[in-house]
């Protein structure tokens, strides 16, 4: 059977502000998967396309723009990551964002990438999750997913970071601290395709 | 041909508007939900496979990361067997115009290489060095060295590396979200 996403969140509307961990617990999670991939060594499971929203799946848009070529833009309203091209072209990925309280916008720079990074959650998170670990090795299981890249800004470590996941139904909400997380298969394309020093502008939502 | 005049208007309308000076990013004209791309298409290899590769400063050498994108590519020149290739090298602006064309002559041919390594026939495979005279950002920092730092697998006979958007897309409202 298919799991309905819409009529989850027509009757879950108010779940969505809770935490992931929460969330997890009330979806089909194995229908967002469809088998296992390698992947330097760590076997992680597959998204099963079908899952996700049509929206959120990595596409080619007509994206006008007045980044340098190359920008990452995130447009945290509509869930949404820009790779920018040159021609006004951008490839589209959906993400999940920060939730009420934890987003942020500005100008940012990827300045350091890693492949299944191991998970330190700022003492911040600890703080507010005290059951969190201090360090969680890289791996299927870690909540940063297959890749990771750091956010800085003028030098400085932002701490957000764009990641993966392994909740992918999470993809298209507010549930993050901050971070930006995607699917698994579009954060390991999206390494590929962002060098160290690509700029990444996260969009002021205007209401 | 057709299609390339038909692109060909969409960016002179993209020129009008930003030439206007109101022009910000954030906007896109439209938001669009695109079917599913056609297996072996232009499209699929810009989405699902990646056209580009990336290199450290003033070096030809290819990284682990340029590798997982040649292996995809190689993979997909082998499946669809139709399609030559041109590689093309390129560099930042750092150093004069000789040493430029000779560095992205080395990168192209680098991915060359590799690429008929894994099994795609050299004779699908040319190359070309544009050494400095084509980079996609011009500022005087990292992020734009690197992203001109590459080289871009072209498809013979599709118009740029970048394709269009596809067909026209089916105009959509972005979806209501839960707040």
């Amino acid at each position: 059977m298919k799991f309905d996403r819409r009529s989850f969140m027509a009757a879950g509307a108010a779940a969505l502000s809770r935490p992931a961990s929460l969330l997890a617990q009330e979806v089909e999670e194995d229908a967002y998967f469809t088998g296992d991939a390698d992947d330097h060594g760590v076997v992680y499971r597959r998204t099963n396309m079908d899952a996700i929203d049509a929206v959120f799946r990595r596409q080619v848009v007509r994206y006008p723009h007045s980044e340098v070529p190359g920008s990452v833009v995130v447009d945290i309203r509509y869930h949404f990551l820009y790779l920018t091209f040159e021609n006004n072209v951008a490839l589209r990925y959906g993400v999940g964002v920060g939730r009420e309280g934890f987003q942020w916008f500005g100008r940012a720079q990827i300045m350091r990438k890693a492949v299944w990074p191991t998970w330190t959650p700022p003492p911040e998170m600890r703080q507010r999750q005290p059951h969190l670990p201090q360090n969680m090795k890289g791996g299927w299981g870690n909540p940063l997913g297959p890749r990771a890249m750091y956010l800085y800004r003028d030098g400085r470590d932002l701490i957000f970071r764009i990641h993966g996941t392994v909740e992918p139904w999470t993809i298209g909400e507010n549930v993050s601290s901050g971070c930006i997380r995607m699917l698994n298969e579009d954060v390991i394309d999206l390494f590929g395709r962002a060098p160290v020093g690509t700029r990444v502008l996260v969009l002021e939502q205007v209401e | 041909m057709q299609r390339i005049i038909r692109v060909g208007a969409v960016m002179m309308a993209v020129l009008a508007i930003a030439a206007c000076g109101s022009f910000k990013t954030g906007e896109e004209t439209p938001p669009s939900s695109a079917a599913t791309v056609p297996p072996g298409s232009a499209q699929d290899f810009f989405v699902n496979v990646g056209d580009r590769v990336f290199f450290n400063d003033n070096v030809a050498d290819l990284t682990p990361t340029s590798n997982e994108t040649l292996d995809k590519q190689a993979a997909w020149l082998v499946r669809f067997a139709s399609y030559t290739v041109t590689i093309e090298g390129h560099s930042d602006e750092k150093g004069d115009k000789a040493k430029n064309m000779a560095l992205g002559n080395r990168r192209a041919q680098a991915v060359r290489n590799y690429l008929v390594g894994k099994g795609v026939p050299a004779q699908r495979v040319k190359f070309v060095s544009y050494g400095r005279e084509r980079r996609v950002s011009t500022c005087n920092d990292i992020s734009c060295w690197s992203q001109n730092r590459r080289a871009v697998t072209v498809l013979d006979g599709e118009p740029g590396a970048t394709p269009a958007a596809g067909p026209a897309p089916v105009h959509m409202t972005p979806p209501p979200r839960a707040r």
